[in-house]
């Protein structure tokens, strides 16, 4: 939803909007590692941008990856700043795609607006909208840079996921057997993502 | 598009790319030490 949003935001054409686009997609180019070191930095209780801000507006200070509640959230939210970039190209390259006599024509009968965005629109985008999640569910199944850099897994095993927990029990606690059928689980959940995807594609070029 | 909304869509890109590219700017806002830091040893 976050890709779409900003897709349409920036899907104007105005001058530097090309520039203004390659910035908001550049946290897809960075490496998964550095982006877990910045959210590590930026949420680091004791020098972090976040209890600068907090503190700027007289609140207390808080310490999100130290906490069981919270830490998890900081992951999904670091791990949704470069998908969401990558979101973003998909549907921009959809809403290219749109025909243009189909938004004329509905203009002309008078839609505008949000209307012209729920039913001609979104519609339109059912595809880029099937891609997208399935991208998405497969690249949370492999988030393992993450949990890695930024909380091990903790406080209190509150942010492991099943890649870092095949990692956990295969290097750390040795246990050989279990971490490789821990990897052939995810590797099966993978593959029927995947098979959905492709028997989806493949039913669409054939139609 | 009248020129206010250009100029109004303008400033929203330019603030919503500040709140996206937040947490790289916070390792530039926040990894400069004073004098007496470094003196402690705070790096």
């Amino acid at each position: 939803m976050l890709g779409l949003a900003l897709a349409v935001f920036l899907g104007q054409q105005f001058a530097g909007m090309r520039m203004a686009r390659s910035l908001f997609f550049m946290p897809f180019v960075i490496s998964q590692v550095v982006v877990g070191l910045v959210f590590s930095w930026f949420f680091n209780a004791r020098f972090g941008l976040l209890n600068s801000i907090l503190e700027a507006f007289g609140a207390a200070p808080v310490a999100p990856l130290e906490s069981e509640r919270w830490s998890i959230y900081t992951m999904v939210l670091a791990g949704l700043w470069p998908q969401t970039a990558y979101c973003m190209i998909l549907y921009l390259t959809g809403l290219a795609a749109l025909p243009s006599a189909q938004i004329d024509a509905a203009r002309v009968d008078g839609a505008g607006g949000l209307t012209l965005f729920r039913y001609i629109v979104l519609p339109q985008l059912r595809p880029v909208h099937f891609i997208v999640a399935m991208v998405c569910a497969v690249a949370a199944l492999r988030s393992f840079d993450y949990v890695m850099i930024m909380t091990w897994g903790g406080p209190f095993n509150s942010s492991t996921v099943l890649a870092y927990y095949m990692y956990e029990q295969t290097f750390l606690g040795l246990r050989y057997g279990y971490g490789a059928a821990i990897a052939t689980v995810l590797l099966a959940l993978m593959s029927c993502i995947i098979f959905v995807l492709l028997w989806h594609l493949f039913h669409r070029e054939r139609d | 598009m009248s020129h206010f909304a250009r100029a109004s869509y303008g400033a929203a890109v330019v603030a919503s790319l500040a709140i996206w590219l937040l947490p790289l700017m916070g390792i530039v806002l926040t990894s400069l030490r004073s004098q007496q830091e470094l003196n402690r040893g705070d790096f």
